[in-house]
């Protein structure tokens, strides 16, 4: 009974022996090769941008390998991921009223978004689904994703969107720009700020922010012999910004 | 039978433990060296890539085109890939036509050694900048301060050995394989945040016939490739190739130089 107790007792150390001997190593030795893979992981995490980030890098548009750590071209980073709608593949050029509005960016697939369809005083007779209603200055105004509306006889019109606005989010497809030290969303004309109280109001536009894409219904005028857009009183001029078309605003 | 222990005095097990760390120390101080030394490049990958370099940087002109396709994720989470074809026209020491086009854009760039001009044909827009010096200076000043980066740079350099193994964390030749029926060798390289491949002709001529370059770091790794033909290293390209003669109706837009910030972030890099 004893020798089968020392047996075992021997069996069991020479086990753990081996065990310790075998697996020790494989630690030791997999241990630095897990630290060096993760020497290069946060680098890649940091230069993904976060979503209400502006400025993302658009790289594999170049296709180059000298400038793959260089921040290139401005890609238009959605403030909401989740489409509310189908997405569809834009054709690089749509007529909106009397002027062609382009979106030059180097993408070559542009997300359509609800917004995209605004045509200044086009008359509705009931609102979409899902709309809001705001007040601003006792003056009521309706919303529904990046387009603003008031009632008119027997209907609604479509608007400009008024300054002083508060939306619980972004609209879909908005982009996130700095300036000033002020990250603003921009989407259809209109020029967003978070508030103290996590709604979005519109605020008054930048000057001298670069946008990739004009609002829909932007007119084409001439600014003292120079080719420029104007839409709700503000004016893009188009100009090349990170080597493709985008529009600055200004006011001449 | 009794087993023999060498040590006596010392439990077998004990032994296992600290001959088992012994061993080790040296495992890890390999594998350590190992992550942190200088690049693993296969010596026949780096010597093909050096060959293409040196054909391609002493060349004093080529044309060449190039079909390149893009991952492009959209909102819905769904990849889809866009397609655009390239015509490069280089002539040493700073001409430069680069003609990019799909269906839904049409644009252009041009290097009268002088400056660099942008066309954008969809809305007949362009803008020139000045830029001399050499091709290398030139594209230099574009990316700097005007974040213009050319198509298929690597290519065009002075010397692209150096400007595609600087920052080659390791590389291998994957041996022969034929890219659209021209024999290549297929060479495949890692850095830290792509991976990179190219095929490049076997032969006089070791011109590259297909590259791949995948974004590791970015959700879903997305692809760029591009696939090359038509390389003409006899055609002479004279100076009217390379001059700048806006369209008709065309108007002539601003060039905004690059953030201050997006420059010093650059420098930085440098």
């Amino acid at each position: 009974m004893n020798d089968n107790i020392r047996f075992a007792q021997s069996l069991w150390r020479r086990k753990a022996g081996l065990a310790v001997a075998v697996g020790l190593p494989v630690l030791l030795v997999g241990l630095p090769l897990l630290c060096a893979e993760s020497r290069s992981a946060p680098r890649a995490a940091a230069a993904r941008p976060a979503a209400a980030r502006p400025a993302p890098v658009d790289r594999s548009s170049h296709g180059s390998i000298r400038h793959v750590e260089t921040h290139v071209v401005q890609r238009p980073v959605e403030a909401r991921r989740e489409p509310a709608r189908p997405v569809e593949v834009h054709e690089g050029a749509v007529p909106r009223g009397n002027v062609w509005v382009h979106h030059d960016v180097e993408a070559d697939f542009h997300h359509r978004y609800f917004w995209h369809d605004f045509a200044f005083g086009r008359r509705l007779g009931v609102l979409p689904l899902g709309f809001l209603t705001l007040q601003i200055g006792g003056v009521p105004y309706y919303y529904c994703d990046g387009i603003y509306y008031q009632p008119v006889d027997g209907g609604y019109q479509e608007i400009y969107p008024p300054v002083g606005a508060a939306i619980p989010e972004p609209p879909d497809g908005s982009i996130a720009l700095e300036a000033g030290g002020q990250t603003y969303y921009y989407a259809g004309g209109a020029f967003y700020v978070r508030q103290p109280d996590g709604t979005y109001a519109i605020a008054p536009p930048p000057m001298g922010v670069v946008v990739p894409e004009l609002p829909p219904g932007a007119v084409q005028v001439s600014v003292r012999g120079t080719i420029a857009y104007q839409f709700n009183g503000i004016y893009y001029e188009p100009v090349f910004a990170d080597g493709v078309t985008q529009y600055e605003t200004f006011m001449p | 039978m009794k087993d023999r222990n060498p040590f006596p005095g010392f439990p077998r097990a004990r032994l296992a433990v600290a001959s088992a760390a012994w061993a080790l120390s040296g495992f890890m101080a390999l594998s350590v060296s190992a992550a942190d030394g200088k690049p693993a490049v296969d010596a026949r990958a780096d010597e093909l890539i050096k060959r293409m370099g040196d054909y391609l940087g002493q060349a004093q002109f080529f044309s060449v085109s190039a079909e390149v396709w893009q991952d492009i994720q959209l909102a819905s989470g769904q990849r889809v890939q866009a397609g655009r074809t390239i015509e490069l026209q280089v002539r040493r020491p700073n001409r430069l036509r680069a003609e990019v086009r799909s269906t839904r854009r049409n644009r252009e760039l041009v290097c009268d050694g002088n400056s660099v001009t942008l066309l954008n044909r969809a809305q007949n827009f362009y803008g020139t900048v000045r830029a001399s010096g050499t091709l290398d200076e030139i594209m230099d000043i574009a990316s700097e301060r005007f974040g213009i980066a050319m198509p298929l740079e690597d290519f065009i350099r002075s010397d692209p050995h150096k400007d595609l193994l600087g920052k080659a964390t390791s590389g291998a030749d994957i041996g022969p394989v034929t890219v659209l029926g021209v024999p290549c060798e297929h060479l495949a390289f890692t850095q830290d945040n792509i991976d990179w491949q190219i095929w490049i002709e076997e032969g006089a001529r070791p011109v590259p016939r297909k590259f791949v370059i995948t974004y590791k770091d970015e959700p879903d790794s997305p692809q760029y490739t591009a696939i090359f033909s038509n390389w003409d290293f006899t055609t002479k390209l004279p100076d009217f190739v390379f001059r700048f003669e806006p369209p008709p109706g065309a108007s002539k837009i601003r060039v905004k130089e690059i953030r201050a910030e997006n420059q010093s972030r650059k420098k930085e890099e440098k």
